[in-house]
């Protein structure tokens, strides 16, 4: 949806990233998962991206694909103006520390048998960023007090931790490398409400500190709104609104938006009953069979015959404003078909 | 006020480890009112499943020890229940729904042997047929399209919206009294959980329903809830209708739990977060267990907090004044 220019700290265009999904005898005939299917957008230097959407909508796969976790089926990603689409071996390894990932959780992301030492002073030796032992002790215990950890901590294990400290272990890791781009999936979504707002602010400070850029992955829209400056929503592997927060929260053109931002919950007892919800019918359709057309058309509220029949492009309705609706200056009218 | 329907008083719910005793619960009351609904909020470990594990007699004892507390319903101590009777108990009149789905249905049968089963394990009188219709029209009740095809699927063939649905109707095939739902929506997309609590709440103006619902988004609980307990490390802290929690909280643990959560109605430039860790339950520290995080906290919160009643529904643990209105 947008063009790659040299200020992005990440730019995607038309990246698809189908996985073999195997059918039949022996596995013949072949379907695919249609997990990525034409993104296009780009985060820009010290700024957040919000993704959001709802489980199956290809977000993490989208996530995964960035830090090239898997080799996308075509299109390209630029991080700081390096393709790195199609990178192999070890340039692509050279290439990570410019990009590095958050996972949901860092139970799993954390190897069980290594001290929070030997965690973050594995990415730094790999790829020689320190010189000697005691060069590397000290770039741990910064990284450890950037974070919020206190050093004393640095021989514990991953399990000696709860999850909010376990998460500030990741992040510390993450930051190893002096990233530019960081991916942020679902990072706060495993942790305490308490703790959740500790998080959130620490990857604030933190982007302010060194000029990070995020793309963070959630299905929260409250912390999204938070912590982005610009929000893309997802459905099916697709991009179908794009907009400044302000924009998106206030004036969402999609209906499947609209369907979103209705259905989270508010923390207000008067405004939560007086809300009117869109209550969309059924669930998420396969991605192996994606439905004609527009894809959202099977659920949507105000689905018209052109929908089932006609794929809708992209439509610019203000600045930066994206929407893949036939209806995305017209008028909505109630589902027909 | 209206009449109640389940009374809790000073329930206790310890284990005993190797590391100690943890006081999973220590001491809450609560009432709740026939037709209306309790939410329960706290976060992991504050011990809003244990309390209700307990009440069911669901707690594999040991290592979890009841010890101390009553629990009222229709004018019995659930208790001093036996096995037996707390089973016919669990299917009849009081219905769980827990958070995940999956684990609660039996992936080798099918919804409808599961469904009829929930009828004909209680009443052994019920002929098979009818047990089938009963299936078949409360599926339909909790929304699944094309039920008489839907039955004969196993679990796996649902997606997680569906199988929360399968499992509302699981706990109607008895006509309940109580719905205890353990964050029934929190495995599930915000799209599908607004329309499950749809359904929670028509089911309930149409049966009369009494409800307990255990969850940590606050969000729900505003929607859900008429009245509130807000649970820390195993004890009660604050309590009170729906609208004494949100616009006039008094435990500093309720009003910053309230402004650390980010809104979607508002584009906030700087969130309140909780300073600290929630404590580990073997360990508590003396007094008041919120204390080491607490902003307000003052050199007598080692000591144990009084109850400050601040209305008739209204109650707070605390040692803050109340300040008059």
């Amino acid at each position: 949806m947008t063009t790659p220019s040299v200020a992005q700290a990440l730019s995607v265009d038309k990246l698809q990233m189908y996985f073999p999904l195997k059918q039949g005898w022996l596995g013949q005939k072949r379907a695919w998962i249609r997990a990525v299917d034409g993104v296009s957008f780009s985060v820009g230097l010290g700024e957040t991206l919000g993704l959001v959407g709802e489980s199956g909508c290809g977000k993490s796969s989208l996530g995964r694909t960035l830090i090239r976790l898997y080799r996308p089926t075509s299109g390209s990603i630029q991080i700081c103006g390096q393709e790195i689409g199609a990178l192999e071996g070890e340039s692509l390894r050279k290439a990570r520390v410019n990009f590095q990932m958050i996972f949901q959780d860092p139970y799993a992301s954390l190897n069980p048998r290594m001290t929070v030492f030997d965690s973050i002073a594995e990415p730094l030796r790999t790829h020689g960023m320190a010189k000697n032992k005691q060069e590397l002790a000290q770039k741990i215990e910064s990284l450890m007090q950037k974070v919020g950890l206190s050093p004393r901590f640095i021989r514990k294990y991953p399990h000696e931790f709860s999850g909010g400290q376990r998460q500030r272990v990741a992040i510390a890791r993450a930051l190893a490398m002096n990233p530019k781009v960081i991916i942020c999936d679902e990072p706060i979504s495993a942790l305490d409400v308490s703790i959740q707002a500790q998080i959130l602010n620490l990857l604030v400070t933190l982007q302010k500190e060194l000029g990070l850029s995020y793309l963070f992955i959630a299905h929260d829209l409250a912390a999204v709104r938070y912590i982005s400056s610009r929000i893309a929503v997802m459905y099916l592997g697709r991009i179908v609104e794009i907009a400044n927060k302000t924009d998106l929260f206030a004036g969402s053109r999609h209906p499947y938006t609209q369907a979103l931002l209705s259905a989270v919950p508010i923390a207000d007892p008067k405004k939560e009953r007086m809300r009117k919800r869109i209550l969309l019918s059924g669930d998420l359709p396969s991605p192996v069979n994606p439905p004609s057309g527009c894809t959202f058309h099977t659920r949507c509220p105000y689905a018209q015959p052109r929908c089932v029949a006609e794929v809708p492009v992209a439509e610019e309705i203000g600045a930066g404003h994206q929407v893949v609706c036939h209806f995305a200056t017209g008028r909505l009218l109630p589902r027909s078909i | 006020m209206t009449e109640s329907i389940l009374e809790v008083k000073g329930l206790k719910t310890y284990f005993h480890t190797r590391a100690g005793v943890v006081k999973a619960v220590d001491g809450i009351d609560f009432t709740l009112g026939k037709g209306k609904t309790l939410g329960i909020v706290g976060e992991s470990g504050s011990g809003k499943s244990v309390s209700m594990m307990s009440i069911l007699g669901l707690l594999p004892q040991p290592p979890a020890k009841i010890e101390g507390g009553t629990v009222f319903f229709e004018g019995q101590d659930l208790l001093t229940l036996n096995r037996e009777q707390l089973r016919t108990l669990r299917g009849r009149k009081i219905g769980m729904i827990f958070q995940d789905p999956m684990t609660s249905l039996n992936p080798y049968l099918k919804v409808s042997t599961q469904l009829m089963e929930a009828l004909t394990e209680h009443d052994r009188s019920t002929s098979k047929k009818s047990a089938y219709e009963r299936a078949l029209w409360t599926l339909e009740q909790v929304g699944i399209p094309d039920p008489k095809q839907r039955i004969e699927q196993y679990p796996h063939q649902f997606s997680g919206g569906m199988r929360q649905r399968v499992m509302i109707a699981m706990t109607l095939m008895m006509a309940p009294e109580i719905i205890i739902a353990d964050e029934p929506t929190t495995a599930l997309d915000v799209t599908i959980q607004a329309q499950i609590l749809d359904i929670l709440r028509n089911l309930q103006v149409k049966r009369g329903l009494s409800m307990i619902l255990i969850t940590h988004d606050l969000g729900v609980v505003a929607g859900m809830s008429d009245d509130v307990l807000v649970m820390y490390a195993g004890r009660p802290v604050e309590q009170g209708t729906v609208e004494e929690i949100f616009y006039r909280p008094h435990h500093p643990y309720t009003s910053a739990l309230l402004r650390s959560i980010p809104s979607v109605l508002r584009e906030d430039q700087e969130l309140y977060s909780i300073r600290g860790l929630p404590p580990d339950p073997a360990r508590l520290p003396p007094g008041c267990p919120f204390a080491p995080r607490c902003e307000r906290a003052m050199p007598i919160c080692t000591q144990a907090p009084p109850i400050r009643r601040l209305s008739l529904t209204h109650t707070s643990v605390c040692h803050l004044e109340v300040s008059p209105p």
